[in-house]
């Protein structure tokens, strides 16, 4: 293997990565769809999750073997053909066998299909990897999602209807919250579930969760790197200009006066000139002078001949007097 | 002529308020969520959607009053939705790369304005509410079209209020930090599902 060739992420990494720090549900916020309105009992989640993974599977893996070369606006088409696909029969075996799930699914069942979470890795890891990492990158992700659907089902289950999978668990004079069963309850539970999973992430893998961190800014909601606050941004870029200002002052100013004049012509150099013609006289040593001492030279001499003008006009007199 | 336009805005308004498909049904949630911090393509992601949604809404609804197609159960009506979805989607695509040359970014979006939720759930919902009345083609049109704008409006209403809220909850320091960000979205979408559920004379305990 060269350098430059990547090692494929293991099932573990990946896994740890599609299912908790950047879950699909309740990091990403897409295939909130069939959670939030269909996920009320434990039943309908094994449903949806069991059907879903296998679904994402089957899509991602055909994406990768033959879809890559097909433009993006038909390939959308086509996970929605496969996913339909899939789905229909299991709805026929349940009109057969299951009515009374049938019923609580409804429309959602079939709305599987166009699922955003299939287009967005089909897209983002299907078509651009193997079929390995694919099959990887679909399990792992399809796991976090029915993790998630399982999870709101069960909760949804127990606080809205206290039963379990159809059997009574809480008491039957505990009151009931039939609203979790509306869709109010499946955005409250997705917005307990994140929060704890926000905890646990920082806690457990800190680095990972400051890069991934979804970060929702007015102009987009997608996974990149948290800026530093602006107090801390302000901090550095003090420290900046104060290293900055100290190194110059710790460096030496330089005086050269003589920078914008000739060189100084030595005896030495002249007379190693090679003499051409008759000999001719050397031309005067060329006087250096400062600039600033120049200056101060033209002030004084135009302040003397103002005395002079002075004195010549009104002799013996002061002329500040006048 | 006036009855089909108070029908029309009858089931318009219905969708937007009483079945507001984004906060009771949650159809669509993911796109008007991410549609709503995106205010420059905002608009231009709306107005895709209410148009794959209201022709859909038209061509199913008056599929629905052929005789053979109105016996058909679940499944076969799914996959003429889907079917008619698919290919009104691939007519549009096709059309606006030969006449415009689209970027990908632009078919991407058209995409993802097509393929979602709430554009496949009109058609159903219109079939489950006995939209398409027989041998009255042009109530069935006045329910679709309004049915079709009325997603598109619902749409546009819950990705305002989710953009509002956004900027509230954002930066918001009193928030703890394990809420701050996406937790704190999804449970203020929470709270204006449950106003939303009042309208609809839900009850929270039973």
């Amino acid at each position: 293997m060269s350098e430059n060739t990547k090692k494929a992420p293991s099932f573990r990494e990946m896994l740890k990565r599609s299912a908790l720090i950047q879950n699909p549900v309740l990091v990403q916020l897409v295939g909130l769809c069939p959670v939030v309105p269909a996920a009320v009992s434990l039943q309908s989640a094994t449903l949806f999750a069991g059907m879903y993974l296998l679904m994402l599977l089957v899509t991602e893996v055909l994406a990768s073997l033959l879809l890559r070369k097909l433009p993006r606006y038909i390939r959308v088409c086509i996970y929605l053909v496969v996913g339909l696909g899939m789905v229909l029969p299991m709805i026929t075996y349940l009109e057969q066998y299951d009515q009374t799930i049938l019923a609580r699914i409804g429309i959602y069942f079939p709305l599987l299909a166009i699922n955003s979470i299939t287009a967005l890795h089909c897209e983002k890891v299907a078509v651009k990897s193997s079929v390995a990492i694919a099959a990887k990158d679909a399990l792992a992700t399809g796991i976090g999602y029915a993790a998630v659907l399982l999870l709101v089902g069960a909760l949804r289950e127990l606080f809205g209807n206290g039963t379990l999978w159809g059997r009574a668990v809480l008491p039957q004079a505990m009151p009931r919250m039939s609203a979790m069963l509306l869709p109010f309850g499946g955005f409250l539970m997705l917005g307990l579930l994140a929060a704890v999973l926000r905890w646990i992430l920082h806690k457990k893998y800190p680095e990972q969760t400051k890069q991934a961190n979804l970060h929702v800014s007015r102009t987009q909601v997608k996974l990149r790197e948290v800026p530093l606050p602006l107090a801390e941004r302000l901090e550095k870029q003090q420290a900046q200009v104060a290293q900055a200002q100290t190194e110059e002052a710790q460096t030496p100013e330089v005086y050269d006066p003589q920078g914008a004049l000739p060189p100084e012509v030595t005896a030495a150099e002249e007379a190693a000139k090679p003499v051409s013609g008759p000999a001719q006289t050397p031309p005067p040593e060329e006087k250096r002078t400062d600039p600033l001492q120049a200056d101060m030279d033209a002030i004084t001499q135009e302040f003397q001949a103002l005395m002079r003008e002075l004195e010549e006009n009104y002799p013996g007199k002061d002329p500040d007097s006048q | 002529m006036n009855n089909w336009f108070s029908a029309m805005l009858t089931t318009a308004l219905y969708t937007i308020v009483i079945q507001n498909l984004v906060f009771n049904g949650a159809y669509g949630a993911s796109e008007a969520m991410r549609a709503s911090t995106k205010p420059r393509r905002f608009l231009f992601f709306a107005v895709l959607l209410t148009g794959f949604s209201t022709i859909t809404s038209i061509i199913c609804g008056l599929l629905d009053l052929n005789p053979v197609v109105a016996q058909w159960n679940t499944i076969y009506h799914m996959l003429l939705y889907a079917g008619v979805l698919v290919v009104v989607f691939l007519v549009v695509a096709l059309l606006f790369k030969l006449l415009a040359h689209p970027s990908d970014k632009f078919m991407s979006t058209l995409g993802m304005a097509a393929i979602n939720t709430l554009v496949l759930a009109i058609p159903y919902l219109n079939w489950q509410a006995g939209y398409a009345i027989e041998n009255d083609i042009g109530m069935t049109l006045a329910n679709s079209i309004g049915s079709g704008l009325g997603a598109g409006a619902a749409f546009v209403l819950a990705s305002l209020l989710i953009g509002a809220g956004v900027k509230r909850v954002q930066h918001n320091p009193k928030i703890p930090p394990a809420f701050q960000g996406i937790p704190a979205l999804l449970i203020y979408v929470s709270l204006i599902s449950l106003a939303f559920l009042g309208l609809s004379s839900g009850s929270v305990f039973a």
